[in-house]
């Protein structure tokens, strides 16, 4: 509780002094007591249930306490009488004090008016001040501000025209970019034009070869097929591969077998086919001979 | 513009042929694949053999050439050049054109010299040579008397045949057979048992008789002769030692005594006898006479023929109605089974006999009332006729398995043919000598 | 009884021809008559037991006629070309050892004659044609001989009496490669 006035003391303090000018005005005969009653009767409630919890325990001292009460109403009713004189005489005493209170309190509203109406006027000057200073700080505001506007038109235009430049400089990047694209596309295009010129070139060439290749391995079959005599008494599953290198004439420099076929004879007549057919129909093309160099041959009577 | 692209090109084909070299050893040879060709006999050019110094009686009489291109020719596994496709006759050593050997059919080239070397003695010189591949494949020299150059051409003629089948050659052997003669008004007959070189030339007698003489049988050493003669009026059989002429009897039981066949070790003899009733087969050792009776049947019984590793005999019997081959097993106690039939094809199936290797046997079959030369593979029993005559007999294996030699008929007149067993050629056709020639019998290989 | 049937026609064929016996005797080829002369010289004895057997033979079966013939006919009875020993070959079929009834019926008189003639021995000779393989023909023309001997073996002729031996296919008496040919060549010959 008191840290939260504490922390808000401010708006605490104006509110104290709302409530008290509000008071003040309205309700002149303000008791100012009441707030503290309240507090004691919450420090008696606190007390009465301290008592009431005590009394639980001191049960036993409960007769003699009637006892004792007994004598102590007798005494009280005594004491009450004398109490009710006494009192009278304090009412009077108080009465005389509460007028002379009343007035002594007059007198201190009366002065705590002129202090108010002093700090009211006070701070009616401080809020014409006030007042002035903000104007003076409007006016200071308003020109910094046409100020910073000046400024911004200023920079905008600078910015605007270091835009355009570079945005000149940009197309005329774009526009060498744009040239250089073109001009590295129609190479390009030369290029491609090149290598399909190159490639329909080479794809003739290869058809040309193949269709050469394809020719002479025709030839070379049909020429050792006719030469290749096989001995009377070889089974017709034999099978026989021999490796061969050619002259570019055609004609059989060497001839290995590479695989047997397990018969020397087959095999024998399978070298000679190779050599009497020698020379090799061979294409004339030195490109297309080198695949001719070297072959393997695979013989196989085949079934019939 | 235009150089630069030419040179660009350069370069595209410089790389593109450098790919090409450079795959080629690895994976893209050329496999180029040769089908078919035609089988054939092996052609050879055998070059008549010149003779140094001067004339001899020799000279006209031999001609070692003609002899080994008889030889070749009849294997079925050559086809010799005849003396005319020879484009040349280089000498011994001397300089040999082979581009023109190409244009011949010959595939290898045989030339041999003979020069008298001493009172009837000569040397034989031979050397084969590939044609193609020019190297030589075989060179011999012989030193052998006058008498002995047939012998010396059989010899060459083997060296040619393994050289170039593989296979152990046959041609220098024997065969022993039998000719009858019908002289005069046809009543008298005369039975000649000739032992021949494989050609059917150099005939030599071995027994002439006015009453037949049949089942001539080599001991495996090629060294006697068994046969059966009737010259005592009955089939008893007789061994006889070829270069002595000794001979002995080796069986004249009652009743019948013939079909010897000698074991493989050459210590017994196989043969068939009636002395119990009827054809039996009976197993006799021949150094001490003792018999094992092989079969016990009233039915015939007869041709038995030992297997090379001597553990079976295989013999001919009508126990089933018809002439079959069957097979018994037999050790050195006689009999070691009983007979399995071997033949179920056909209703005449007899005079069966081993292959060298044992796995065929070759037997004369019936084949729409003609009697011819087959064979059968034993391991699966198929049965391969292979001659296309009206009456064959006594089919015989050629030492080296390769061909079979039988008697068959020309005109009516008994001749002796041999054929490839595989078939691959025609049957040839051995010298026709006078006379009615039957029973050939193929000798063992011929101690060198 | 087939037998017999049989039999009966050729006797009966026989009965005039051996009026003419004297004339029969003189037409036989030289060496065969030297041979039987020979034969029969050795065998004396066997000559005249024969002919009483032949009457005794004759008797039983012709009666009156068979002792006419006795008288008439002085010769050896295996020369006699009209006697029923004169069939000296048997003919078979073709892988067969099977006796004709023709064959039978010869060697009927076969039989007989050898139950009479104890001391002559018979050789009985089997051959076949040329077709199949020569052991086994020799063994299938001993088959034939065999079954000629055991033939007459049947009809009384003692074992010792008799020779067995086989040619097979040795000794054809036609050499032609026909059907007729192999008929005359599958054959048992009696030889005395």
């Amino acid at each position: 509780m008191f840290e939260w006035i504490k922390e808000n003391s401010i708006a605490f303090s104006i509110a104290v002094i709302l409530h008290l000018l509000f008071i003040g005005a309205l309700l002149f005969n303000w008791e100012f007591d009441k707030p503290r009653q309240i507090v004691l009767k919450q420090g008696d409630i606190i007390q009465t249930t301290a008592v009431d919890a005590n009394s639980f325990n001191s049960k036993i001292a409960e007769i003699e306490q009637q006892k004792k009460a007994q004598q102590q109403r007798k005494a009280t009713a005594e004491r009450k009488a004398r109490e009710a004189k006494e009192k009278k005489r304090q009412e009077e005493k108080r009465k005389k004090a509460a007028k002379k209170q009343a007035a002594q309190k007059r007198k201190e509203q009366a002065a705590r008016k002129k202090e108010l109406q002093r700090k009211a006027a006070q701070l009616e000057e401080k809020k014409k001040q006030e007042k002035k200073r903000k104007e003076q700080k409007l006016k200071e505001e308003q020109r910094k501000q046409a100020e910073k506007k000046a400024a911004e038109q200023k920079r905008i235009k600078e910015a605007r025209q270091k835009a355009e430049q570079e945005k000149r400089q940009a197309e005329e990047k774009k526009r060498r970019i744009a040239e250089q694209k073109r001009q590295a596309e129609a190479d390009k295009k030369r290029q491609a034009e090149l290598k399909r010129q190159q490639q329909r070139e080479q794809a003739e060439r290869e058809r040309r070869s193949k269709g050469i290749v394809n020719k002479y391995v025709g030839l070379i079959a049909q020429k050792i097929e006719r030469n290749w005599r096989r001995p009377p008494d070889t089974a017709h599953n034999l099978q026989c591969k021999i490796d061969i290198v050619l002259r570019s004439n055609g004609q059989v420099i060497s001839a290995k077998i590479a695989e047997s076929s397990g018969n020397a004879s087959f095999d024998h007549s399978v070298e000679t086919a190779v050599l009497r057919a020698s020379p090799l129909p061979v294409p004339a093309d030195s490109v297309i001979f080198k695949q001719f160099k070297e072959m393997r041959l695979r013989f196989e009577p085949g079934s019939y | 513009m235009k150089l630069y692209s030419i040179k660009h090109l350069n370069t595209l084909i410089l790389i593109l042929t450098g790919l090409i070299i450079l795959s080629s050893p690895a994976h893209a040879v050329l496999e180029v694949e040769i089908k078919g060709g035609f089988q054939s006999a092996n052609p050879i050019a055998i070059v008549p053999f010149s003779w140094s110094q001067g004339s001899s009686s020799a000279k006209s009489s031999i001609d070692i050439a003609r002899i080994i291109r008889s030889d070749l020719a009849r294997s079925g596994l050559f086809s010799p050049l005849k003396l005319n496709q020879l484009p040349e006759r280089p000498a011994l050593g001397g300089n040999i054109n082979f581009e023109r050997w190409k244009n011949t059919d010959a595939e290898q080239l045989v030339i041999g010299n003979i020069t008298p070397v001493g009172q009837n003695l000569y040397e034989v010189k031979f050397q084969m040579l590939d044609i193609f591949s020019r190297k030589e494949m075989a060179a011999y020299r012989y030193t052998v008397k006058q008498q002995q150059l047939r012998r010396v051409a059989h010899q060459i003629s083997d060296k040619i045949y393994e050289k170039l089948t593989h296979t152990h050659g046959a041609f220098d052997t024997l065969i022993a057979y039998v000719v009858v003669n019908n002289s005069g008004s046809g009543k008298k007959r005369t039975y000649t048992l000739a032992v021949a070189d494989s050609d059917g030339f150099d005939e030599q007698v071995i027994l002439k008789s006015q009453q037949p003489i049949m089942s001539p049988s080599w001991s495996p050493n090629g060294k006697r002769l068994a046969y059966v003669s009737f010259e005592k009026g009955r089939s008893i059989i007789y061994l006889q030692e070829l270069k002595t002429g000794q001979r002995k009897v080796l069986a004249e039981f009652k009743g019948l005594n013939s079909a010897p066949a000698f074991s493989p070790d050459g210590k017994r003899l196989a043969l068939t006898l009636s002395k119990d009733g009827n054809s039996e087969i009976y197993i006799m050792y021949i150094a001490s006479g003792v018999l094992q009776r092989i079969t016990r049947h009233y039915s015939i019984d007869t041709e038995p023929s030992w297997s090379p590793d001597g553990r079976n005999l295989i013999f001919t019997s009508d126990r089933a109605g018809k002439p079959q081959i069957y097979q018994i097993a037999v050790n050195q106690q006689g009999k070691a089974g009983n007979p399995r039939r071997l033949t179920f094809e056909g209703n005449y199936n007899s005079n069966a006999s081993y292959s060298p290797d044992g796995k065929f046997i070759t037997l004369i079959t019936r084949v729409q009332g003609r009697y011819r030369v087959a064979i059968i593979e034993l391991a699966n029993g198929y049965l391969q006729v292979l001659t296309q005559s009206r009456l064959d007999e006594s089919p015989s294996y050629a030492p080296n398995g390769k061909m079979i030699l039988y008697a068959t008929e020309l005109r009516g007149r008994g001749i002796l043919e041999a054929v490839a067993v595989d078939g691959s050629n025609s049957p040839q056709r051995l010298r026709v000598l006078s006379g009615d020639v039957r029973e050939p019998a193929w000798s063992p290989f011929r101690s060198r | 009884m087939n037998k017999l049937l049989k039999t009966l026609p050729i006797l009966l064929m026989i009965i005039p021809l051996l009026f003419l016996g004297a004339c029969s005797s003189t037409s036989e080829d030289d060496t065969n008559k030297a041979d039987v002369e020979d034969r029969t010289g050795a065998t004396g004895q066997n000559g005249e037991a024969y002919e009483g057997q032949t009457g005794g033979y004759n008797g039983s079966a012709m009666g009156d006629g068979a002792a006419m013939n006795g008288q008439s006919y002085s010769g050896d009875p295996l020369s006699d070309p009209n006697s029923p020993l004169s069939v000296r070959t048997i003919y078979f079929d073709y892988d067969s050892s099977q006796i004709s009834t023709e064959g039978q019926s010869a060697l009927n008189a076969h039989a007989e004659f050898l139950s009479l003639n104890p001391e002559q021995v018979l050789t009985i000779e089997g051959h076949t044609d040329e077709r199949g393989t020569r052991e086994y023909n020799l063994s299938l023309g001993e088959r034939r001989a065999q079954a000629v001997a055991d033939f007459l073996m049947a009809s009384g002729v003692p074992a010792q009496q008799m020779k067995v031996t086989s040619f097979g296919e040795e000794k054809p008496v036609a050499l032609d490669h026909n059907e007729s040919a192999w008929q005359l060549n599958r054959r048992v010959e009696l030889i005395y």
